[in-house]
This record gives structure tokens, sequence and C-alpha cells, in this order.
């Protein structure tokens, strides 16, 4: 071993001279590594920088979809308004038969949700021929969209002051009877009241005022009333 | 083959008659007030189509004269219905004839007719008349009992076109004697509904009471029809026999009534004659 030293003996018998065969070699440590300067904090908008071209890119594809489907909404609402008329003629027109007026009707119930308004108005004017097919169009729209045709027709039975004859509430009973209209007890229950009490008035077109509901028009509307809540 | 000749022209034709089927809306039907709707009678004489308001016209007068004569207040009206032809009794389903019951329609008439020849040659005059008398109908879909609605055929030599289509509606007063029925049914479900509570109770009236006059005068009415009388008419006589007694019956299980019938006996027939 080149540096290694023999320990000195205990005793007290040592030579004079000490031989070592060793050889010294000077060197100089090796300056010491440079310290790594601690990583720099990014500030944030560095991060934000660096996202930009990300961000941009979602948010143009955000509002692009936005505008697309917006667009497409209006296109595909004006196609079915479009669509829709030639078979709305055809059910309110004065030549329908019953089976043109049940063929248009049940179409009419395949545009779903937009079909509600106009079938909603051509049923406050339909007559013994157009009411069946209307209400069985409803009817078939409710079984999808509940939400769509409960609106309008809990806001027809909810305001018999409106412009709405007795036959109007007659339908819309029978169909919100028909169909899941989850808030349909109490608007029904205060109708039936309002028959119970005889404070139930009609409009009647002829004379573009309300009148009292005749007896057996109240009895109709009883009757289906008990029906529609039998089913809740 | 011939069997599947037969079977397709069989087809066609339930088809083509199928596709004729016509329940046109008829104006006035929503207005207030009892009402008879005369459809359109399709007639192979030119213009027949023309004579439907004169002809409804003429059975108003009619019904008027009949209901003056009973001393009954059935306050019908005659409906024309122009483009409204129904095909047969089958087109009458509870929904059509619901509608037409909230709408206070208590009958409805339609006919077609066309020109034959009998066996000398000479020009006649046939033709199948439709009746539907809504509220027997109703009870009808619900029972079976009665018809409601039935076709009767009739025959006979033309004269004058509008004289004819009215003999051929009115066939012998049936007309006068079916609006009776319908009217006499509806009032007696009317005071059995109010019986029940199902309807408030006619004050002005005695709502039993007017059930049965009418009925017994559809009873005296059905009487006085021509031989042969139609099946659909025995059928409905005993009808009107049935509902006239079910007047007193009713009468007398009412507590709340105090009118005359309450102390009538229950079998107690219809006075005879006009």
């Amino acid at each position: 071993m080149a540096n290694s030293v023999a320990d000195p003996p205990a005793s007290s018998i040592l030579p004079s001279t000490l031989h070592v065969d060793a050889n010294v070699a000077l060197t100089t440590p090796p300056p010491p590594a440079p310290k790594p300067d601690p990583p720099k904090k990014k500030h944030p908008i560095e991060y934000l920088q660096a996202l930009t071209p990300l961000i941009i890119a979602a948010v143009g594809w955000f509002v692009t979809d936005a505008v697309r489907s917006g667009f497409e909404r209006q296109r595909l609402q004006l196609s079915n308004v479009t669509e829709m008329r030639d078979l709305l003629v055809k059910l309110v027109g004065p030549s329908v038969t019953l089976q043109d007026a049940q063929a248009a009707a049940s179409t009419l119930s395949a545009f779903g949700e937009p079909a509600v308004p106009p079938l909603v108005t051509a049923l406050a004017g339909a007559d013994d021929v157009r009411t069946p097919p209307i209400e069985d169009a409803l009817r078939a729209i409710g079984l999808n969209h509940a939400q769509a045709v409960c609106d309008p027709l809990l806001r027809i039975i909810g305001r018999p002051t409106g412009r709405f004859t007795w036959l109007l509430h007659r339908s819309a009973i029978r169909v919100v009877g028909d169909i899941d209209c989850p808030k349909a007890g109490p608007v029904l229950q205060g109708f039936k009241n309002a028959i119970a009490n005889g404070t139930l008035k009609t409009y009647d077109p002829a004379n573009d005022d309300w009148i009292v509901v005749p007896p057996e028009a109240a009895q109709l509307l009883n009757a289906d009333l008990d029906r529609a809540m039998a089913q809740r | 083959m011939k069997p599947l000749v037969l079977l397709a022209c069989a087809l066609l034709l339930s088809a083509t008659t199928t596709a004729q089927a016509q329940i046109a809306p008829c104006s006035g039907v929503q207005d207030p007030g009892t009402k008879i709707l005369l459809d359109e009678i399709v007639a192979s004489t030119p213009g027949a189509a023309n004579l439907l308001q004169p002809l409804a016209s003429r059975l108003d007068a009619g019904l008027l004269q009949v209901q003056t004569e009973l001393g009954l207040d059935l306050n019908l009206k005659v409906l024309p219905c122009v483009n409204r032809k129904p095909t047969g009794p089958a087109d009458f389903t509870r929904s059509v004839v619901d509608q037409l019951n909230v709408r206070n329609v208590v009958m409805e008439v339609w006919g077609v007719t066309t020109e034959v020849k009998d066996a000398q040659g000479r020009a006649m005059q046939e033709a199948s008349v439709g009746y539907v008398l809504v509220p027997v109908r109703l009870n009808e879909l619900q029972s079976q009992r009665p018809p409601g609605a039935f076709v009767i055929p009739y025959r006979a030599r033309p004269s004058d076109p509008a004289a004819d289509l009215l003999r051929l509606v009115d066939q012998s007063g049936r007309l006068a004697a079916y609006a009776t029925l319908a009217a006499g049914s509806r009032a007696l479900r009317a005071a059995q509904d109010a019986a029940a509570g199902r309807r408030p109770r006619n004050t002005t009236d005695d709502d039993w009471a007017v059930a049965r006059k009418r009925l017994c005068a559809a009873q005296a009415l059905f009487g006085s029809l021509k031989p042969p009388a139609a099946a659909s008419d025995m059928q409905l006589t005993d009808y009107a026999r049935t509902l006239a007694s079910q007047t007193i019956t009713g009468a007398k299980a009412d507590q709340k009534y105090a009118g005359a019938l309450k102390l009538q006996p229950e079998n107690l027939p219809c006075p005879t004659g006009r």
C-alpha cells in the first residue's frame, strides 16, 4: 500500500530513521462543481402562452360547433315548418276527411316536439272529425316527450278563463290523463273543484264571452277528470 | 281460378268502398243546440247535391209539424253536410259517435241512390238510406242491444227529384220516429244521471216526465209507420217501450224526485195513438 503507514510499536526501541517507501504526489483537488441553479419558477403567463394554441383550438372548435349547431337547429326548424305546413293545411282545411285527418295528424306526430304547438292550436278549433286524430297525435308525442305536451295542455286546463271552449278542456284532460304529466294532479283537482263549486265557466265563441258550463258538459268533463285522476 | 278472380274482385270492391268512405267535417256541427246531420245523398241524378239545402229545410218543416202535433219540444235543427258521405254503419265507431254526442248531434242520415230498370223496362229509383241514432248507437256499442246504426233499402218510381229525395230520407215518417226516439233516449239518460248525482238536476223541467213523453211519442210514431216494417223498426219499437217503462222505474227509485211519475204503476203502458 503506497500510503499506508505502520503503527508505531508500543515499545521504545524505535529505529532512528524510518524509511518510507512511498510516492507522494501533489495534486490539486478539482474545483468544486458549480452548484446547479435552483429551477426557476415559471410565471403563469408562460404556461398560458404555452397552452394558447390549445386553448384557441378548443375555443374555436366549441364556438364553431355551437354556431354550426345553432344554424343546423334553425335550418331543421325551418325545414320542419315547411314540411309540417302541407300536413297542417290538410288537417285544418275544409275538405279533409276522417281518413286524411288521421293520416296527417299521425305523420305530424312523427316530428315530435316541434309539432306540439301547431297541433294544440289545431285542437282549439277542431270539430268531430279532427279532434280524435289530433288527440291521438298529441298522445303519441307525449309518450316520448311528455313535458312538451304536458306544459301547454296543463296551462290550458289551469286557465279556465282563457279563450278555450269546454271541448278543448275536455280534450286536454283526456290527453293529460293518458300520458305521464308529473304536475297534473293539482291542476286537475283545481278544475274538478271549480266544476263542483259551479264556478267553472267556458268560452262561447259565438258570443265571444264566457258562460256557465252546461250540465251535460260538466258531466262529461267530470267523467274524463275522474278517469285522468284515477291513472295518477 | 274462378274463385280467385271472384275473391280479387271482392277485395277490389271492398278497397274501393273503403277509399270512398268520407266522413268529412260538417259546418255548423259546433253550433249550440240539438242537431240532425243530413249528409250528401249520393245520387245518380245530376245536381242532387244542390238539393241538399232545400231538402234540409223541408225536413226541418216536417219535424216541426210532427212536434206541434205531438206537443213535443225537441228543438231540433237539420244541418245539411255537403261532401260528408259515410259508407255504412261501421264508420260510426265509438270515437266518431262520442264526438257527435258531445256536440249535441242526435242523429245522422246518409244515402245512396241509383236509377235502375224494372222487369218491364220502367225506370225505378233504388236507394239505401242509412241512419245513426247517436244515443242509441252509444248504448249499442256498450251493450249491443238495439241497432243504433242501420241501412234501409228503398225502391220507388222516380218523379220529381226533390220530392224523391224527401221521400227517400223521410221514408213515410221514419225520420220523425227516429229523431223522437233519439231525443227521448237522451232525456232518459240525463234524468238517470241527475238521479245518480252525476250531473246537476234540471230545476225547470221534470226530466223523467220529459223523457217519458218523448219515448211514448216515438212509440206512437213507430206504430203509425206504413207496413212493411223494417226489422230494425220492430227492434226500435221494443226499445222505445222498454225505455218508456224505465222512466217510471227510475222516477220511483229517485229519492229526490217528487213529480207525477212517482205515483204511476211501473207497468203503465204509453197511451196509444198519435
